[in-house]
């Protein structure tokens, strides 16, 4: 991970350099550069340009995605953590689907953990109204639902259940689909499009293709960030660089930035409480044509927290389409000659289980997560649910894609053969990509790395902005609470930076 | 680390019969024809871009299906010595195997001959994914639910 130093150290200054420009970095970036600070974005992976990201899935994982999405927990059964690896972070990659901070997480991270400072109400929602404002957030319009969303809701009226379609920061989403390749018309207002380029109008900097390694530390104090410069082909460390900088964001995302602290002699509770909403999909073969090619990716969504978890449509490129239909060979060749009939929902499941991120040989992180016999049991009620909706709305055949289950359903009946049997642990393919805690925010200093205004217990001038300052999962899509938390955190330290400057 | 030329024909080989190209397809079954998809080539992007681990895994699946003739029964050989149709249906044995390992390792070399095959602007026409696109959402959005139409 710490790579070899060859060529000569690049060095730069700043007021306060970030690391990270996804959900956290970003927004920590857009604020703070507003206020008038001369901000430093650091980031790992390139700039995409919109019009030449590309479009073929293997192109599209391994220039935007970690390890081209490869990237998994450790373990017998491992689980892909899917995370963003370019300006923008994750969400350069993801469907834009926005919720507020669930009330009652509010009123648990002020009771429990004592956040009040970051999560005033008032506060919150003129922040959330900001951010709506400027990511475009919309109700998905009916004539951009698309067939796969179109059908969940089908399913969703003719079962009573409480559907509806999704917000997204997509206000002008022409259905493209294509959100995970990135959207061909910047409709979908991801970091990388909307609060990056923000910053800079603002003044921000940002340098591409720079990993920090670790803190600068010198005399127990943090004075900046050390880190590789990589080649833009082979991703590989090619020169060292420093930065200087008063003070220092970490918005690494919820495994790296664990990684950063660990890598610099942070330990306590960094790494700790790493949580996840978990998911798998379900795929249906449908008579009519479903036509995932046209719609929003993720158009309609059927939100049932009180069980622990939330379904979602969930359309999907032909290239990872073809990989869940059933069979080898001529069987499977005929599925794929039907492609437009295909429609997939997934389940997220808020999962009570904690893992730990810990540091690896060459530092590198090394995510640990088991699913409790518990969260298991509210996947598989969410697959079981998933697959009866899919044949009430119609479907001819249903893939489960859950070993110990035949590869293809084709009745309700032959369903609750096997719902109530217990399904095994590795049997359900869960696939993770909201990732919370590791560097939780607490006023405790030994059940928290950071403080309630997201500034390290240890060091004074060193914060986390990202996903991993949640002390729990929270049951709904992240990226609307990141984008907020960070917001108001970035406005009490710039208030801070100020006060401290007039002194 | 390359790939090596062993390597290279088994992985051809391999993918290759979970999709058997052919000239003369049947009514609405999606065959690539022959050499139109260089799997050796998406294999390797991929490969340089994954985890260490999974990239040990990518390898580690090769492999085993390259020498999985030998440990089912079918004699001293490697996949290239079957036939494609053996070869086929060996992959579908192991798709099924009882050993998760095994059946893990065979889907995920199956998703990478998803993505190398689809990934074909060509294929991917003849897929119908993209059929009748611009004619927008097919399904009805407003269904009658039941209390509706009783009234
Ligand atoms: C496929 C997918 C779909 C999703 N869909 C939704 C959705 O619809 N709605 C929603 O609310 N949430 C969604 N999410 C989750 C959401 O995008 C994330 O929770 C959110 O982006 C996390 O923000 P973050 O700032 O913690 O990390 P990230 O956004 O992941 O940003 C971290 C950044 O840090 C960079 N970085 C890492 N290490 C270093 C280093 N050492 N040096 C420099 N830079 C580094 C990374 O390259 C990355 O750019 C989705 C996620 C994925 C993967
Ligand atoms: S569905 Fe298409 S147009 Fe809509 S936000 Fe996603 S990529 Fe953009």
């Amino acid at each position: 991970m710490i790579g070899p130093w060859r060529k000569k150290i690049q060095d730069e200054r700043a007021e306060v350099v970030i690391v990270g420009t996804g959900a956290g970095g970003a927004t920590a970036a857009r604020v703070l550069a507003e206020k008038g600070i001369d901000v430093l974005m650091l980031e790992e992976g390139p700039r995409l340009h919109t019009k030449n990201r590309p479009r073929d899935i293997i192109g599209a994982l391994s220039s935007a995605m970690r390890g081209a999405g490869t990237q998994t927990t450790a373990g017998l059964a491992p689980m892909p953590l899917m995370q963003g690896s370019c300006v923008g972070g994750s969400t350069a990659i993801n469907s834009g689907i926005i919720w507020r901070l669930p009330e009652d997480v509010r009123e648990d991270w002020i009771k429990n953990h004592g956040l009040a400072p970051l999560l005033e109400r008032s506060e919150m929602d003129r922040i959330y109204e900001t951010i709506e404002d400027e990511l475009e957030v919309e109700t998905t319009g009916d004539d951009v639902l698309g067939g796969n969303a179109a059908m969940m809701r089908r399913a969703s009226d003719l079962m009573g259940l409480p559907g509806k379609s999704m917000e997204r920061n997509a206000g002008r989403c022409e259905g493209s689909s294509q959100c995970l390749q990135g959207c061909p018309n910047e409709r979908r207002r991801s970091m990388d499009v909307s609060f990056v380029p923000t910053a800079q109008r603002f003044g921000a900097r940002l340098q591409t293709l720079r990993r920090v390694d670790r803190l600068w530390i010198e005399r127990g104090k943090v004075v900046g960030v050390l880190g590789s410069v990589m080649d833009p082909e082979t991703r590989k460390p090619e020169a060292r660089f420093r930065v200087r900088a008063e003070h220092v964001v970490v918005s690494a995302g919820v495994v790296h930035t664990p990684g950063i602290l660990l890598r610099s002699g942070m330990r306590g509770m960094v790494g700790r409480r790493f949580q996840a909403h978990p998911g798998a999909a379900i795929v249906g073969q449908f008579p009519e044509p479903v036509r995932m090619t046209f719609g929003a990716t993720q158009g309609y969504e059927v939100p049932l927290r009180h069980l622990g978890y939330k379904l979602e449509s969930l359309s999907l490129p032909p290239e990872l389409l073809a990989a869940r239909l059933p069979g080898v060979g001529k069987e499977w060749q005929k599925r794929m000659g039907m492609m437009d009939h295909y429609a997939q929902w997934c389940a997220q499941v808020r999962m009570q289980a904690k893992g730990r991120i810990y540091s690896g040989p060459g530092g590198a992180p090394i995510a640990v997560y088991e699913p409790t016999s518990d969260d298991l049991r509210k996947a598989q009620e969410a697959m079981v649910l998933l697959m009866r909706m899919m044949f009430r709305a119609g479907a001819t055949e249903v893939y489960p894609g859950i070993t110990g289950l035949p590869e293809v359903l084709t009745s309700e009946a032959m369903l609750d053969e096997h719902a109530h049997r217990k399904w095994k642990r590795g049997a359900i393919h869960l696939v993770a990509s909201h990732l919370f805690g590791t560097a939780v925010a607490g006023h405790d200093p030994k059940q928290s790395v950071v403080d309630p205004t997201l500034t390290s217990h240890k060091y004074r001038n060193l914060s986390v902005m990202d996903a991993s300052v949640f002390p729990t999962n929270l049951g709904v899509n992240p990226q609307h609470s990141i984008n907020a938390i960070v917001w108001r955190a970035a406005e009490l330290l710039a208030d801070v930076r100020k006060r401290s400057k007039a002194a | 680390m390359k790939l090596t030329s062993p390597e290279k024909k088994w992985i051809q080989s391999i993918f290759e019969s979970f999709a058997p190209p052919s000239t003369i397809t049947e009514e609405g079954e999606l065959a690539p024809a022959p050499g139109e998809v260089d799997y050796a080539d998406d294999f390797a992007v991929l490969n340089r871009h994954a985890t260490p681990v999974a990239k040990l895994g990518l390898r580690a699946a090769v492999v085993m299906i390259a020498t999985s003739p030998v440990w089912t029964g079918r004699g001293l050989k490697s996949v290239n010595g079957l036939s494609r149709e053996e070869r086929t249906e060996l992959l579908g044995e192991l798709s099924a195997h009882s050993n998760a390992a095994v059946r893990e390792l065979t889907w995920l070399l199956k998703v990478q001959t998803g993505m190398a095959l689809l990934g074909v602007d060509d294929i991917r026409r003849r897929s119908r994914y993209d059929k009748e696109r611009d004619s927008g959402t097919p399904i009805k959005l407003r269904i009658k639910k039941k209390s509706e139409s009783a009234k």
